[in-house]
């Protein structure tokens, strides 16, 4: 396995944000490098997290949520967003306002045609898992 | 894999390439690029019961490759052998809007979903065994997305590594003259040429000739390719070839 990639950089910290940085570095026994990095993480994720909740609102919904949730087993979160915010929108089917009379058995296998385009889960497999969510909805 | 799926492809190949290999089969069209590789891998499956492979399709739909594959008799094991169009899925997550194109973050989005149904982000193989993919080709592919060729090739080289350090078996398929150099040939393993030899004298007479294949043993001689009723078959050397073209 080729290990990951890595890449030197220069910053200019504030005094004291690197001496506060300095002293839970110590605190924690761990490198200011690592507390850097894990710092730079975290404030990426929240900033995803921001735009993820910007652009799906609809996923206030708990119907919709469940169902992503259930679509990310076979694909990747983002890639299930896409597919049913898109799903949604060419049906014209408000995602915000999504209800399980509205999720119909066509629109389960609408979703379940996209997933299977690329992942190896079986479509009859697919539909069921959807269907379940719908049904515990 | 290779030496004992076609009939007579084990008087090319005199050892077998190593697993992971990353091997291009280039041909003009009309050459059994598709075919070859869906013989070779189908052969392989029907002996190794418990493993997997994926065919990755940009071109036709799955539908289309299993018909073609009938056609000239491949019989594949469905349950092992999975095709993936995902041509189909790029136009299911795009948004519905006329100018809109698909930059690299498509390309990377792409990338990361047959990533993870190939297994590779795990430190066991999800799908269980999946051991082969094949990309259909690789001309269509990179038609897909907007995006600076050279970042194009930097993922690519990083996708491929992937696939070694996984030992998955890959066929990458190129429509084009092999000829001429392309540089996604110095980032394989392995080049498989197949085309088609005209001569005045006789009936133009497909043929296979493998280029290059690292860590293997291999006759660099152009091979005649037929359909037979078995299959896709190796007959005999073509000798004192004066006009191959592809």
């Amino acid at each position: 396995m080729t290990g990951i990639k890595k890449r030197r950089t220069t910053i200019e910290l504030e005094e004291s944000l690197y001496k506060r940085a300095k002293a839970l570095a110590v605190e924690k026994d761990v490198t200011l490098k690592e507390i850097i990095s894990e710092a730079l993480e975290e404030k990426l994720m929240r900033e995803e997290e921001k735009k993820d909740a910007e652009n799906n609102d609809f996923m206030d919904n708990t119907l919709a949520l469940k169902i992503i949730k259930e679509m990310e087993r076979f694909l990747s979160r983002e890639a299930a967003i896409l597919l049913f915010r898109n799903k949604c929108e060419k049906r014209g089917i408000n995602p915000k306002k999504i209800t399980e009379h509205i999720i119909t058995k066509d629109c389960l296998e609408s979703l379940c045609n996209g997933i299977t385009y690329i992942s190896s889960v079986s479509k009859k497999e697919c539909i069921e898992a959807l269907k379940k969510v719908k049904e515990r909805a | 894999m290779f030496r004992d799926s076609l009939k007579g492809l084990d008087r090319i190949f005199r050892t077998e390439p190593p697993e992971g290999s990353v091997v291009m089969v280039v041909g003009k069209p009309g050459t059994l690029k598709s075919s070859i590789t869906h013989a070779i891998i189908s052969s392989y499956l029907w002996k190794h019961g418990d493993e997997k492979a994926m065919y990755i399709t940009i071109e036709e739909s799955e539908e289309s490759h299993r018909r073609n594959m009938a056609s000239i008799g491949i019989a594949v094991p469905n349950n092992q052998y999975f095709i993936k169009d995902i041509a189909s899925f790029e136009q299911e997550i795009l948004p519905e809007k006329e100018d809109f194109v698909p930059d690299e973050s498509y390309f990377r989005l792409i990338i990361k979903e047959i990533s993870r149904s190939l297994g590779l982000y795990s430190s066991t193989n999800v799908e269980g065994q999946m051991k082969i993919m094949a990309l259909d080709s690789l001309n269509s592919f990179k038609n897909l997305f907007v995006m600076d060729e050279r970042m194009m090739r930097y993922r690519m080289q990083d996708f491929f590594q992937r696939l070694r350090n996984k030992k998955i078996t890959s066929f990458i398929i190129v429509e084009g003259d092999p000829e001429e150099l392309i540089p996604e040939y110095f980032m394989v393993d392995g080049i498989i040429e197949v085309g088609i030899e005209r001569s005045s004298s006789q009936l133009p007479r497909r043929y296979l000739m493998v280029r290059k294949m690292r860590g293997t043993a291999h006759n660099m001689a152009p091979y005649m390719l037929e359909i037979t009723e078995d299959g896709i078959e190796i007959t005999e050397p073509l000798i004192g070839l004066k006009n191959i073209k592809g």
